[in-house]
């Protein structure tokens, strides 16, 4: 029998659920004693990111740590527990007419600390970046026990070393992250998407470049390829999806002058959506909404958007018909692979794959994937020059290995 | 000092010309932008390239040699200044712009290249290298990396590191790596992002990898001023509290306004105000003027004595430039100044700008603040004349005792201009000891020796024992 609480049929010994910073202080400095195996979790939207975990004996469940602990509107910025949803901070900030412009996957379920931990983002990262350009501080329960601050909550802060920026996306290796201040900015006052029909790939690039060399700002500039497009109930081609957001006098403006400006570029097929949210809501959460859990593929890319061609041919070499998601000011994209079957092949072709964008300086990681896919392929991909860095410092700052011990880069 | 035969070694790496020994000429590096703190480096090396940097830090890591990256010296903290004689590493040669890759807004440039330079290179593109600290005629990407620099526009466009995707480094045991790069998230930890700030504690920074910001489609540019300190203060926090993210704010007291209008950077700033906020508005043209109306209608009710907008392009460069100007202008009031750099929450500044007043008179000295007041980054200027008996050190007390106070309303003692020497006495009041044995845990990963840039930014403690971090080492991990 597989419980709820086994991570990828790794069953834990103890589970834990505590209520205060200081009970998983003490967690963490029995496990380190004891040197037993501890994974921090929270709604476990993200479970099966990363390598299969080597051990595992305590699970540290955190979303009892889902309080308020200071919320400043007119100095901008919030305080919460790691365990509280983004969707409820959300909820909260909208009183006063503000939010986190972050827009990850899993968006009404994730909770603050797993976003960090994975370092989450969403489209709008275009415009606002991403958990590096939004996070002014973090408290953190060192691998023994001690709870340690990084940054704070003004805007600048150089005393001591930037320990926010390493442990955004440590994937829990390198302490429990409880605590999270994170800088808030004003609503917009209007969101609107443009949906752009095109006759292939290449037009984005075009498109983007247009845009990009005009005042346009937009939040958002995503393609999606016609298998993705369909399942979002637009017909099979391929669509740019541009978002504007911001004052509305502006955004009234933008979505003007970005109409004409596609016109002189012979689009002529614009949709324009005033209530856009579910349309990316559906878009961002694809492939979880649709199907059970472990059995979709998700990869995340990395190239730059001059190098796409080189992704999409390599599509079509290999004969791998994902749904594609790319962020094109960001060169960051996903693939969702739903009905994978051979996962023996599927590793092989990841492989390839991978030898061709780093070529390019790019990567491709597996987000999310049956357990089995991970037996013919590694998550991570090659391990880069600093590896050696990144070991260093998890034996200096977990020197037991308790903290979710294997899962991360080069078994880490 | 060092001994002959490891100079003519590293002569025979760099070349004669760019190894510099006499005392006269090492005069010149014997302190950077605070120069309160001196110290003479044992020699100073221009390599041209990171592979010389990398055979001469070899050389030092085998030696057990302590050297001290610099760029162009323009630091505010005393991290590049020598306190036992290291030798100096200027990165000055190294200057080029290497690459400018417009179509994904991304540039590749040597450390020692000077911050305006990166802009002037794509001036007419529409887009530019945002972080603009008041030294960028002169200060270089790797000493901004070194600080993790701001500037007046970071507020809303981010600080160094907001800016850098990727790095080349030399660690202190001479090995050349990447981090980072042009694609964003590189699997692994964010190691760009800790080298970020780390003042050369962790290694040399060689090349990196930033981004370009597209320029503002609009910018209004408004001139407010007070009759007291107090409103103008409110007049800033409000706002920030109003959700308006300006371009820039800044604030000037009197004092400051006056050294400025004495030098010869005289902006035509009214001298007959207690304080002045210097603030571009910029974005879309419509939500310019909207946002413009709404900050006039806060300071109005703030009691602005006047708002004025500039007569021109000239009149707005000249308050820019004024504003930019203005450490350098202290010279105009006593022939040295200190400056701090405390950091605290904007709906703060009017009490702490009181008790920084208190300060002062406590000591019988004077303060000129002159500010990032969006970000709530104060720069507090102690001016003092040195042949004073007995004034440094009260001008340090009293410095340290304006940074106490910004760590007790929730602060921090620096918001960019870094630890250094200058504030290394003050981390141990914000930060508990184990925190700072967790940094230094962090700096024994790179830097086991502590060859590199020794005891700045965090009172050393010591490593337990060296670390392994060479690359050859590299296992595969799956």
């Amino acid at each position: 029998m597989v419980s709820q609480y086994s991570i990828e049929g790794l069953e834990p010994k103890e589970i834990f659920k505590p209520e205060s910073l200081e009970e998983v202080s003490l967690i963490l400095k029995d496990a380190n004693e004891k040197n037993k195996a501890l994974a921090p979790i929270c709604y476990g939207t993200k479970l099966n990111l990363g390598n299969p975990l080597k051990r595992l004996d305590y699970l540290l469940i955190l979303s009892e740590l889902k309080n308020l602990v200071e919320y400043a509107p007119s100095d901008l910025y919030v305080t919460v527990q790691c365990g509280m949803k983004l969707k409820d901070l959300q909820e909260i900030l909208k009183r006063k007419n503000q939010h986190i412009p972050l827009d990850p996957p899993y968006y009404d379920k994730a909770s603050i600390g797993g976003i960090i931990s994975t370092n989450s983002f969403g489209p709008k990262r275009l415009r606002y970046g991403s958990l590096r350009d939004m996070l002014l501080g973090l408290k953190i329960v060192t691998a023994e026990g001690k709870i340690i601050r990084a940054g704070g909550k003004v805007v600048k802060n150089v005393a001591g070393y930037d320990l926010v920026k390493l442990y955004i996306g440590s994937l829990g290796t390198l302490g429990v992250i409880a605590e999270a201040t994170f800088r808030v900015y004003p609503l917009p006052e209007k969101l609107v998407t443009l949906i752009v029909k095109l006759k292939d790939y290449r037009e984005a690039m075009s498109l983007k470049e247009r845009v990009q060399d005009s005042y346009l700002l937009p939040c958002a500039l995503d393609m999606i390829n016609p298998s993705l497009a369909s399942s979002l109930n637009l017909d099979g081609s391929y669509y740019l999806l541009v978002r504007f957001d911001g004052l509305e006098v502006d955004v009234n403006r933008e979505v003007r002058d970005a109409l004409d400006l596609f016109k002189k570029g012979g689009f002529y097929d614009v949709k324009v959506i005033e209530k856009d949210e579910d349309l990316w809501d559906k878009l961002i959460n694809y492939p979880q909404r649709i199907k059970e859990k472990e059995s979709f593929v998700s990869l995340k890319v990395g190239i730059l958007s001059t190098d796409l061609p080189l992704l999409m041919r390599l599509m079509e070499e290999y004969n791998l018909k994902p749904l594609i998601n790319y962020h094109l000011g960001l060169g960051l994209g996903r693939m969702f692979l739903i009905d994978a079957e051979d996962y023996n092949v599927l590793g092989k072709v990841i492989d390839a794959l991978r030898e061709e964008l780093y070529s390019k300086k790019g990567y491709l990681v597996i987000e999310h994937s049956p357990k089995e896919l991970k037996k013919y392929t590694n998550v991570w991909g090659k391990l880069r020059e600093d590896f050696p860095l990144m070991k260093g410092l998890k034996e200096a700052l977990d020197p037991k290995g308790i903290l979710n011990p294997g899962r991360f880069v080069g078994g880490i | 000092m060092l001994k002959g035969e490891i100079i003519g070694n590293i002569e025979k790496i760099l070349g004669k010309e760019a190894v510099i020994t006499s005392k006269t000429e090492l005069s010149v590096y014997e302190s950077d932008g605070i120069s309160i703190f001196k110290g003479l480096p044992s020699a100073v090396l221009l390599p041209k390239n990171s592979e010389e940097v990398s055979k001469v830090i070899k050389l030092c890591n085998d030696n057990d040699i302590k050297f001290i990256p610099r760029g162009a010296g323009t630091g505010l903290s005393g991290a590049a200044t020598p306190e036992g004689r290291e030798m100096l590493i200027s990165l000055n040669r190294m200057n080029k712009i290497l690459e400018i890759d417009l179509k994904n807004k991304i540039g590749v440039v040597e450390a020692g290249a000077i911050n305006l330079q990166l802009s002037l290179a794509i001036a007419n593109t529409g887009y530019y290298y945002a972080p603009d600290p008041s030294s960028q005629q002169a200060c270089t990407i790797g000493g901004n990396i070194a600080h993790n620099s701001g500037g007046a526009h970071c507020l809303k466009y981010g600080v160094t590191g907001n800016h850098v995707l990727g790095l080349e480094v030399v660690l202190p045991n001479g090995e050349v790596i990447e981090l980072g790069g042009k694609v964003l998230d590189q699997p692994g930890y964010d190691i760009t992002g800790l080298f970020v700030g780390s003042e050369g504690t962790l290694g040399i920074v060689t090349k990196a990898i930033v981004k370009f910001t597209k320029k503002a489609e609009a910018t209004k540019t408004l001139l407010a001023t007070f009759n007291t300190i107090e409103d103008a203060a409110n007049a800033v926090s409000d706002v920030i509290a109003e959700g308006i993210i300006p371009g820039a704010m800044e604030f000037m007291d009197k004092l400051a306004i006056e050294a400025v209008e004495r030098s010869v950077h005289r902006a035509g700033f009214p001298r007959d105000v207690e304080a002045l906020v210097l603030i571009d508005i910029d974005g879309l043209r419509d939500g310019v003027e909207v946002l413009s109306n709404k900050v006039i209608e806060i300071f109005k009710k703030n009691k602005a004595k006047e708002i004025k907008l500039p007569k021109d392009e000239n009149e707005r460069k000249r308050w820019w430039n004024g504003r930019k100007q203005a450490f350098g202008a202290m010279g105009t009031l006593s022939p040295n100044y200190l400056v701090e750099d405390g950091v605290i929450t904007r709906s703060k500044l009017a009490k702490v700008l009181k008790k920084i007043d208190e300060i002062a008179k406590r000591y019988n000295l004077r303060v000129a603040n002159v500010f990032h007041a969006g970000d709530g980054n104060l720069h507090p200027l102690i001016p003092f004349d040195m042949r004073e008996e007995g004034i440094l050190k009260r001008v340090i007390e009293a410095g340290e005792e304006i940074l106490k106070v910004c760590v007790d309303e929730g602060g921090s003692i620096t918001g960019e201009h870094g630890v250094g020497i200058i504030k290394r006495n003050l981390m141990s009041y914000c930060f508990k000891e184990e925190e700072l044995e967790f940094m230094e845990k962090i700096r024994c990963v790179f830097n086991p020796k502590s060859l590199c840039n020794p005891n700045k930014k965090i009172p050393s403690r010591g490593c337990a024992m060296p670390l392994q971090t060479t690359t050859r080492t590299i296992v595969r991990g799956w």
